[in-house]
């Protein structure tokens, strides 16, 4: 049995990331964290990396290739929140394949407050800048490990928000509800729902 | 509900990302890690720039700190400092960080002070120097020299 446990762990810790079909686009306004992120998620493995420093320049993006993810950051360079906005509204758009992309949040401003907001605008991932590439790398592929069902929940529109895993003492209604994109097959709403 | 047919957008990535091909964690954070170094060379080549961006705004923001020339020269400022604080910490540049930090909390708590203009140009000769190679050393080294700077920078203006 432990030999097993042993096989298991290896494995585990063995699992292998194969980023390069991916397209992902970067919002952010400085040139030097553009530049970053393109050698970063280079060497992480991503097929396709576009760069943006507006909301305005990531939706001409979108508008003309298909992606697979987004990083942006929350603030513009004027410090205006038009990140949060911008998620905001995407993920009410028409286009259900779009509404839905995973998204990594990259902000310096890490106050309580900033990241319910971001969690509440829609947000798949939160990303404590500065980061490393190790930590970089943690939120993207945190996105297709623990993958979290799309939900449609009253003025809420995005990944289902539960963290913990908590005992259910009643069906768990959302898996009937018309709103619930689930994430996959096999994969509890929440990353931490009992499966 | 959706279609159980047509997998959802995240499970086509599950299966894409786990197709059993690619490499590990480690060997890619490696490879991340490595192309990043070799920004190094613009790094230090934007960090001089802002600097001297840095100096250029001292005195729009000292001529008249509320004005709207002077506000928005501090809030660019502001910005340009953070941004090369985030750098830094990414290029693992530990002097840039510490005054990249100390100009952080002037702008952020200190805002009003009548020395802000003083403290801005200490700290931009300062990351000058970091660049030119006139200022070495550890963390604390440069915490030291920065205040040593900064206090003669300070005094100046008093006498």
């Amino acid at each position: 049995m432990s030999m097993v446990r042993l096989e298991e762990r290896k494995g585990a810790v063995e699992k292998k990331f194969d980023f390069v079909p991916l397209a992902i686009l970067v919002c952010d306004s400085s040139l030097s964290m553009q530049k970053l992120y393109k050698e970063a998620l280079g060497g992480i493995g991503f097929g396709l990396i576009y760069t943006t420093r507006d909301v305005t320049e990531a939706k001409r993006v979108l508008m003309d290739v298909t992606v697979d993810m987004i990083v942006m950051d929350i603030v513009d360079a004027d410090d205006r929140p038009t990140g949060l906005l911008f998620l905001k509204e995407f993920r009410r758009w028409a286009d259900e394949k779009m509404a839905t992309l995973p998204v990594v949040v990259a902000s310096s401003r890490v106050t309580p407050q900033q990241v319910v907001a971001a969690r509440d605008a829609g947000m798949n991932e939160f990303l404590v800048k500065p980061f490393s590439v190790g930590s970089l790398f943690r939120a993207v592929a945190r996105i297709v490990e623990e993958p979290k069902a799309f939900v449609r929940i009253g003025k809420y529109v995005g990944p289902c928000r539960r963290r913990r895993a908590l005992p259910m003492n009643a069906p768990d209604r959302r898996r009937s509800q018309a709103g619930v994109i689930p994430a996959a097959s096999d994969v509890a709403l929440g990353a931490g729902s009992a499966a | 509900m959706s279609d159980p047919s047509h997998p959802s957008p995240l499970a086509r990535l599950r299966a894409l990302v786990f197709s059993g091909k690619g490499r590990t964690e480690r060997e890619l954070v490696e490879a991340g890690a490595a192309r990043v170094e070799t920004l190094r060379g613009d790094f230090e080549f934007e960090a001089r720039a802002i600097a001297e961006r840095l100096l250029g705004l001292e005195p729009i923001i000292g001529a008249d700190p509320t004005s709207q020339e002077g506000t928005l020269a501090r809030m660019s400022a502001r910005r340009l400092t953070r941004e090369l604080r985030e750098a830094s910490l990414l290029h693992n540049y530990s002097l840039i960080e510490v005054v990249t930090g100390s100009l952080l909390t002037w702008f952020e708590d200190h805002h009003t002070s009548p020395r802000l203009p003083r403290a801005l140009r200490a700290h931009a000769r300062a990351l000058r120097d970091i660049i030119d190679g006139k200022l070495r050393g550890e963390q604390a080294h440069a915490r030291e020299l920065l205040t040593a700077a900064l206090q003669a920078e300070l005094r100046t203006e008093q006498t």
